[in-house]
């Protein structure tokens, strides 16, 4: 046996996998090779010093009594870890459930409104005292179930449990390993208040969870709204481009971005951007930049 | 409801899980929450990373439920799902800022665990050396030393062949042991 070969069965021999008869050998290679009867020994030292190494502090469920913490006895604290998970669960429910509502699996019974604003409502925090993880699951699911049906609903979904990126900064990219963001809802309310009332009806407000409330703002700027690509999401809302009212269907590729990445208000060539007193008397494209004949409106 | 699942096996609660049982999900956390963590613990360096993989594990338990059908044992499924979760999370920091940012860690005083209590050097110096290996030839000495798996049982986990761990594992060694060598030198 070569040194080589014999280093190989010290490690075997290390993790507890040499046969009798390559334990044989490897003696007899040991017995006869200084070199390798001194690697055993420095190898043997390191695998019994890793032993030494620290015992990982106990897990979050070793320092509890479990029973006692979904019973709401003690430790409100340190309820977390679990619940976290439980509402975790219970929003990966409510984001296959809002998600196809959200397509049209119900339609919004008539006479409700999906005009006003669209609010973002960011799912911050543990909840921390709930009594039983699948009662809240469906607390949670039947919440969203009626949102939907009142056609409010329109999306909802969690956040993958890694930490994300945060980017600030010229070349800032970092990962950070707290967030306590872990899901959104978007709901169609009139005003702040609103969309308040319905939060506060949220099992996750009354699990003693918090909810960030944004309103999304529709922004018309010069490129257009940020958000629309096919404008159908928006569509549904209620929402329309300014200056794109009318029975226009927003997939149209008359609606589409132009080669600049802004949405063509009416009149306006969609290539060059010219302004109707520009257009041709055929309404054709008149722009020096453009002339491709096409127009909007 | 708890009462009634106490008794279960983990095989029994893993399809109450998978029929939307979530206390029976709660009795398994229970079960091996802690050993879950140390695992964590072990491949990552990071108390608190840890715990975020622990969540993350039993998430999956979760969403996986309907996956684990009981032809392996559950601690081999188990074994199988946290070791995803922890190299999910080593590759998502790219390999040279995780080498980076656990060195950097280690060299913080007080990063030990142990707090103010003196740290021999020498163990310290073999903590730096495994967790400046890579994560694949780390999770087979951390199987092996700590969880006590074999050759065989180390495969089944990380769903390769026993030749390919054995491999894995004399290069593992290798590689810490001339690590080590190289930063006692270096001290």
């Amino acid at each position: 046996m070569n040194c080589e070969k014999a280093v190989d069965l010290i490690i075997d021999a290390l993790m507890d996998s040499l046969d009798d008869e390559q334990e044989r050998q490897l003696r007899e290679h040991i017995a006869s090779c200084d070199s390798c009867a001194l690697e055993a020994e420095r190898m043997s030292r390191m695998w019994s010093g890793l032993g030494d190494l620290e015992e990982p502090k106990a897990g979050p469920a070793a320092a509890v009594e479990f029973g006692a913490r979904l019973a709401g006895v003690s430790g409100r604290r340190r309820l977390a870890p679990w619940l976290r998970v439980a509402a975790t669960i219970a929003l990966l429910a409510i984001g296959g459930t809002a998600g196809f509502l959200a397509r049209g699996g119900a339609a919004p019974p008539p006479g409700l409104t999906t005009s006003g604003s669209t609010f973002l409502l960011l799912v911050r925090g543990d909840v921390s005292d709930a009594v039983d993880g699948t009662q809240t699951v469906q607390e949670y699911r039947a919440w969203a179930t009626s949102l939907a049906q009142e056609g409010r609903l329109v999306g909802a979904n969690k956040l993958t449990e890694e930490p994300g990126r945060w980017i600030s900064g010229p070349a800032g990219h970092d990962t950070r390993s707290q967030s306590d963001v872990s899901g959104y809802f978007l709901v169609n309310a009139a005003s702040y208040g609103e969309a308040i009332r319905i939060a506060e009806s949220s099992p996750h407000i009354k699990y003693g969870g918090t909810f960030e409330i944004r309103q999304i703002d529709a922004v018309d700027t010069a490129d257009g709204p940020s958000s629309v690509t096919s404008g159908q999401r928006f569509r549904s809302n209620g929402y329309q481009p300014r200056g794109l009212e009318g029975p226009n269907d927003p997939n149209e590729t008359i609606y589409s971005r132009d080669r600049r990445g802004a949405v063509p208000r009416r009149g306006e060539c969609p290539d060059c951007r010219s302004a109707p007193q520009v257009l041709g008397s055929r309404g054709d494209c008149a722009g020096q930049e453009c002339g491709t004949g096409q127009r909007v409106g | 409801m708890r009462k009634e699942l106490s008794g279960k096996s983990d095989h029994q609660l893993m399809t109450a899980v998978g029929l939307g049982d979530v206390s029976a999900l709660g009795l398994l956390f229970e079960r091996h929450s802690e050993g879950v963590y140390s695992l964590c613990y072990r491949m990552t360096g990071d108390g608190s990373v840890a715990d975020d993989l622990v969540q993350e594990s039993f998430l999956r338990i979760h969403r996986y439920s309907s996956r684990f059908e009981g032809r392996a044992a559950f601690s081999t499924w188990l074994y199988r799902l946290v070791r995803n979760v922890c190299l999910d999370h080593l590759n998502a920091v790219s390999r040279a800022q995780a080498r980076t940012e656990t060195l950097s860690l280690i060299s913080e005083p007080g990063h030990t665990p142990g707090g103010d209590d003196e740290v021999d050097p020498r163990v310290e110096t073999l903590r730096q050396a495994l967790y400046g290996l890579s994560a694949g030839e780390r999770e087979v000495l951390v199987l092996s030393r700590y969880e006590g798996l074999s050759y065989a049982e180390i495969a089944e986990v990380c769903e390769t062949t026993v030749g390919a761990i054995k491999v894995r594992a004399h290069r593992a060694m290798r590689a810490l042991r001339k690590r080590f060598t190289e930063l006692e030198q270096a001290i």
